[in-house]
């Protein structure tokens, strides 16, 4: 009952935003800046970079909203927005040579106030980016709308303007990919705590 | 060894028949290599659920309608830029136009003093028709009004006037009151 009216609220500030109200685009950037936010960090890697990425998805799909179907869900297709935004820098980046030893430590604001507990985390961070950074662009993208955010096959296909199949069979590449990256890097000193966070980003 | 179907399986996302699970059982006790893989694909995945999602630095909605403001302004700021070239661009067309024909005119300069002389007779002549017909009407009022109504009029024009002034001055300077 309350996810209906969630999503009740949520409809109307749509429709207001697709007449160009500001205001009630707003309140869509407060409710999925997070997602929007992390999907952007797990493909850049940075911050500073996320934040900007961030924005300027936002940005893109306020200024589309007039082209936005209702027949899609808003999630789907604002984090395909932000996708496509994020594959397009990672193009246009200069690739830098830097051993894997030499990787900065990104500062990553976790709310954790046990400082063991944030190097671990941060660490954890490091070897996400480690793994995703050997992927290509839309591999990259297809394992993060994936387990990040439990996107389906059909839902990555229409994100990423690829068919079902090739979805799948990006997928597959990149498991392997990263399995193998797993292996080859030595990452087997850690050992993940096994609470299982279920949750989605969305 | 063989490793297919068995290093598909493994990574596979969807849901694996009966026979299929017990092969790849059965496979994964006999094949270090596959195992390996399996135990590093599910650390992998274990290491995607346990990271948690990283937050935005607060303020992120403030800075994105920053954001939306500076890009309308710098909108603005452009079509402004744009519509100043335009205009200049025509001003400058006319000028040339202009100048070509007053050019143009120069070459016979006799010509043009003789229409500008054309000109300014007829607008003498416009003004001494006007000038004859006022005279023709004021000697026609003046033969049926008589006199007294000439000062009554004359008086009302002036009454008219200066209440007109002193409104004008009272609406236009506001009174001060000092308490």
């Amino acid at each position: 009952m309350i996810n209906s009216a969630v999503k009740d609220v949520e409809a109307l500030w749509l429709d207001q935003a697709r007449t160009g109200d500001a205001k009630a685009f707003c309140h869509l950037v407060e409710s999925y800046q997070i997602a929007v936010y992390n999907l952007c960090y797990r493909m850049l890697g940075d911050h500073y970079e996320a934040e900007d990425a961030a924005q300027e998805a936002f940005l893109r799909a306020y200024k589309a909203m007039g082209r936005y179907d209702r027949k899609r869900p808003f999630s789907t297709w604002l984090l395909s927005i932000a996708a496509h935004y994020c594959i397009d820098q990672i193009r246009r980046r200069r690739m830098i040579m830097v051993p894997f030893d030499k990787l900065p430590n990104n500062k990553i604001r976790d709310t954790s106030p046990n400082p063991e507990k944030s190097l671990i985390v941060s660490e954890d961070q490091l070897k996400v980016h480690r793994l995703l950074d050997t992927l290509n662009p839309k591999g990259k993208a297809a394992v993060v709308m994936r387990y990040w955010f439990d996107f389906s096959y059909e839902e990555i296909a229409e994100a990423l303007h690829l068919t079902v199949s090739a979805v799948k069979s990006r997928l597959h590449r990149a498991r392997r990919k990263l399995a193998q990256s797993w292996l080859d890097n030595d990452f087997q000193e850690f050992h993940p705590e096994r609470s299982y966070h279920e949750t989605p980003a969305l | 060894m063989k490793h297919q179907p068995y290093k598909d399986w493994l990574l596979s996302d969807e849901l694996l028949s009966f026979d299929q699970s017990n092969k790849l059982q059965e496979h994964l006790m006999t094949c270090e290599s596959c195992r390996q893989l399996s135990m590093a694909w599910s650390d992998v995945q274990h290491l995607f659920k346990s990271v948690p999602l990283v937050i935005p630095a607060v303020g992120f909605t403030a800075r994105w309608n920053a954001r939306v403001a500076d890009k309308y302004h710098k909108n603005q700021r452009r079509q402004s830029w744009w519509l100043m070239f335009l205009y200049a661009g025509i001003a400058v067309f006319l000028l040339v136009y202009l100048a070509y024909q007053v050019t143009t005119a120069f070459d016979n300069s006799t010509q043009l003093l003789l229409i500008g002389i054309n000109q300014v007779t007829a607008l003498l002549s416009f003004a001494n028709a006007v000038q004859d017909i006022v005279l023709a009407l004021l000697k026609t009022i003046s033969t049926v009004v008589p006199p007294a109504w000439w000062v009554v009029l004359g008086t009302t024009i002036c009454f008219l006037s200066l209440f007109w002034f002193v409104s004008l001055r009272k609406l236009i300077f506001s009174r001060r009151i000092i308490l």
